[in-house]
């Protein structure tokens, strides 16, 4: 039965370890505000604690190494016996970042301690007083040469309320060789009288010979969990009594072997960063992404509702069995009670995925407090909205985007403290995450109240670029939107932090991946304000059901710019037989989605059709479809998944009718026409 | 075979303890901290029960002191799950009226042997 495969609880651990390293992150920011609260130390130690714990049990020495030296500098703090200053929390701060990739990396089955590792680990180690190392080697102390020993116990009256049993005691003794009671007496301080016993108390003592050739270590090792509830003396039998000795040592022999086992499991658990176990590991490692945690309120609403339907469709199978006009009334109101319970049951089952937006927020203390130090400027960080919930895929992939807007925000947006003082700002600059629901979609807003975007400075650098030509008048949301464009960030701009080859195109880039849209409001001299709207899960899309041919079409919202149509005379033919027409100052070239997806029986004249104008990464086109059938909200359903991937296309969806459309992918589509017209 | 409450914050400490002890037969009900032990304690009559020491809400040895407060723990074997770092700990449980404890880092073939030790 020994085989207890520990690798099962890897994950768990791995999982729990991060979310610990969180709040110790977070406990020791607000730490280095100047609060000094015990409960903030405790949840610090009792994080760096529980991971040592786990590391050692798992066998990832090294995390437990490291964790052990930072756990006992933390218990200096707890105890007060080591005071909180920036240096020391600069260090815990680093200790956490250390960990993460030691956890990372153990996940991975890769080495773990590397130079960094051991650098800071001796750093800590030196500031820790009086820390010893190694562990002194247990004491060996040698079998001495008794034949056995005497065992004078008595019992403490409240023996028996702390959970132990003689019984249990001389049972472990017998183990060790060949038990005789001698005497059992009254210990001082019984009861004289029957009336005062209290049968919960103890009042025993007894003289035992313990005829075994054994250390005195495995006697006290019996009554180690008695300290203070017994009176205990041990002393060496005469030897004149010495029985047959082979039993006892034969005794000795077998409780020692398991011991041995141990020891040599200890060894292999130990050996983890050896690169044979990497093969093993990495299967472990990327199911760890697909996992989710759900709030346990959640699946008893998704029960319940499960429950409420099957109610519903038991009525409604009732009436069907018999059915009369005359119950018609009651059909009807059995399908509306169907159709909430559905309803429910769907939003219920998208909550599942819905994970709260706080734990991308919980990162951002941290990267503004570095940001701070690095270019000396001083933030006040307000986080509202914490609780807001996304899809887990969507909040997975935000986080970049919105670290780079943050970065920025403090990089370019807030002044530096002298700066501010000079136009009369507190020196102390404010940047706020906001997050919230609004309709279908969830927005992000992150506002500085810096020096706002610079006109003069973004249409230079837009026509340095080529963005824009020279003497276009631009309007301010124009102008905004410059620093979206491909191109616009260079390296004139890059600091270290903002700018690394990573422009706000791609943040805009990653949020349309998301279904999403980014955009800026800023008045000059008083910040800007990005904001993040994001669809609440990517199951579902707000699409504009349109017709080409007898096809239908779903063409998601966010995309679509203005739907027309045009006159025979508004389209005009290029060289290479494209199509454009004219557009709010611009010239766009016409896709003929019949064209594009080879349907039959479609609309061929531009003027009889509709032009639905889309927008993708800045570049507009018009789809020329038949008509427009209204708007709906399309479930996803994968084409890849049933069929494989169709270029223009994102997926496919059941309307109501029970007919299939198909969803545009307008990036795709947008493509498309490039590809065409280089043709 | 005997019902065993563990209660322990690290979801992959209890996960451990727990496959271990139904592996070898035992019934076995988790809790995440001491407040939620102490009402499991309550609502069923355990045969042993094993406590870690640091948890949030409420520690283990708060919890020991708890449950020898009811009438129904008085004897109760309470194992105490420490670190070898924490020998005050160790009094400090056992004032509170721990049993005994079993020193972390543990393996499962020293969880059962120390079980086995209590509850015979």
């Amino acid at each position: 039965m020994s085989a207890v495969d520990l690798t099962q609880f890897h994950k768990t651990f791995f999982e729990e370890s991060h979310e610990g390293l969180d709040a110790m992150e977070s406990a020791l920011l607000a730490l280095d505000a100047g609060s000094i609260d015990t409960e903030l130390v405790h949840t610090i130690f009792r994080s760096a604690h529980s991971i040592k714990g786990g590391a050692a049990t798992f066998g990832f020495a090294d995390v437990a190494a490291f964790t052990h030296v930072a756990e006992s500098l933390l218990e200096e703090v707890r105890s007060e016996r080591r005071a909180v200053d920036p240096q020391l929390v600069d260090m815990l701060l680093r200790s956490v970042d250390c960990l993460r990739v030691m956890l990372r990396r153990s996940s991975a089955g890769q080495p773990v301690a590397d130079a960094e590792s051991d650098a800071l680990r001796a750093e800590l180690l030196r500031l820790v007083s009086g820390e010893v190392e190694a562990a002194s080697p247990p004491t060996t102390d040698t079998v001495s040469a008794v034949s056995g020993w005497k065992i004078d116990f008595s019992a403490l009256p409240h023996l028996l309320q702390t959970g132990n049993d003689p019984l249990r005691l001389f049972r472990e003794l017998q183990q060790l060789g060949r038990l005789e009671v001698v005497r059992v007496f009254l210990v001082e301080g019984t009861p004289a009288t029957l009336a005062d016993v209290d049968p919960a108390q103890c009042y025993m003592g007894w003289e035992l010979h313990l005829h075994a050739a054994v250390a005195r270590a495995d006697i006290d090792a019996v009554f180690d969990w008695l300290d203070g509830d017994c009176v205990l003396d041990v002393s060496p039998l005469p030897t004149a009594e010495a029985p047959a000795q082979d039993t006892p040592v034969q005794a000795t022999d077998t409780t020692a072997a398991p011991q041995a086992d141990v020891a040599a499991q200890a060894v292999v658990a130990g050996a983890t960063d050896t690169p044979v176990q990497v093969v093993r590991e990495t299967p472990a490692a990327s199911a760890e992404t697909s996992s989710i945690r759900v709030d346990i309120d959640k699946i008893d609403g998704l029960i319940n509702m499960m429950g409420e339907l099957v109610i519903t469709q038991s009525m409604l199978s009732e009436i069907g069995e018999n059915f009369q006009l005359s119950q018609l009334a009651i059909l009807r109101e059995g399908l509306a009670q169907l159709e909430r319970n559905t309803r429910e049951l769907q939003e219920s089952v998208m909550r599942i995925r819905m994970l709260p937006i706080g734990s991308i927020f919980n990162r951002f203390p941290r990267l503004v407090r570095d940001l701070e130090r690095k270019l000396d400027k001083r933030v006040k960080l307000e986080l509202h909205g914490e609780h807001t919930e996304l899809d887990k895929t969507v909040l997975e992939k935000i986080g970049d985007p919105l670290v780079h807007l943050v970065r920025n925000a403090i990089d370019h947006g807030l002044e530096s403290p002298s700066r501010r003082k000079a136009v009369g700002k507190s020196e102390t600059g404010t940047l706020k995450l906001n997050a919230y629901h609004e309709g279908s979609n969830i927005v992000v807003q992150i506002s500085d109240d810096g020096a706002g975007l610079n006109r003069d400075a973004i249409t230079a650098k837009a026509l340095q670029n080529g963005l824009i030509g020279a003497g276009q008048n631009l309007s301010d949301a124009e102008v905004a939107d410059l620093i979206f464009q491909p191109g616009f960030s260079t390296a004139a701009h890059a600091t270290d932090l903002s700018g690394r080859g990573v422009g706000m195109d791609v943040v805009r880039r990653n949020v349309r991946d998301l279904g999403g849209s980014v955009s800026v409001r800023s008045v000059s001299g008083k910040g800007s304000t990005f904001t993040i709207a994001l669809p609440l899960t990517l199951a579902i899309v707000d699409g504009l059901v349109t017709a080409v041919g007898g096809e239908r079409y779903i063409v998601p919202l966010i995309s679509i710019v203005e739907s027309l149509r045009l006159t025979a005379s508004a389209v005009r033919k290029v060289a290479g037989g494209g199509e454009v027409f004219h557009f709010r100052d611009a010239y766009l070239p016409i896709m003929r989605l019949h064209r594009s997806f080879a349907c039959n029986e479609a609309v061929t004249e531009v003027e009889r059709g509709i032009v639905v104008v889309v927008e993708e990464d800045g570049r507009r086109v018009g789809l020329l479809v038949d008509d427009l059938l209204g708007q709906q909200q399309a479930v996803v359903k994968s084409l890849e998944a049933h069929y494989r991937r169709v270029q223009g296309i994102s997926g496919a969806t059941i309307l109501s009718d029970g007919s299939v459309a198909l969803i545009v992918d307008v990036g795709g589509v947008v493509h498309m026409g490039r590809q065409s017209k280089v043709a | 075979m005997a019902k065993i409450l563990a209660v322990d914050d690290s979801a992959s400490m209890r996960g451990m303890v727990a496959f271990t002890l139904r592996g070898a037969g035992h019934e076995v009900f988790e809790a995440e901290n001491g407040e939620l032990g102490l009402d499991a304690a309550r609502a069923t009559a355990y045969d042993l029960v094993l406590a870690d020491v640091n948890m949030p809400v409420m520690d283990g040895i708060s919890m020991v002191r708890g449950l020898r407060a009811m009438g129904a723990y008085k004897g109760v074997p309470i194992l105490m799950l420490t670190t070898e770092s924490h020998t005050e700990k160790k009094m400090e449980g056992k004032a509170a009226g721990a049993t005994g404890w079993l020193v972390k880092p543990f393996d499962p073939e020293q969880l059962l042997a120390t079980v086995k030790r209590v509850l015979g």
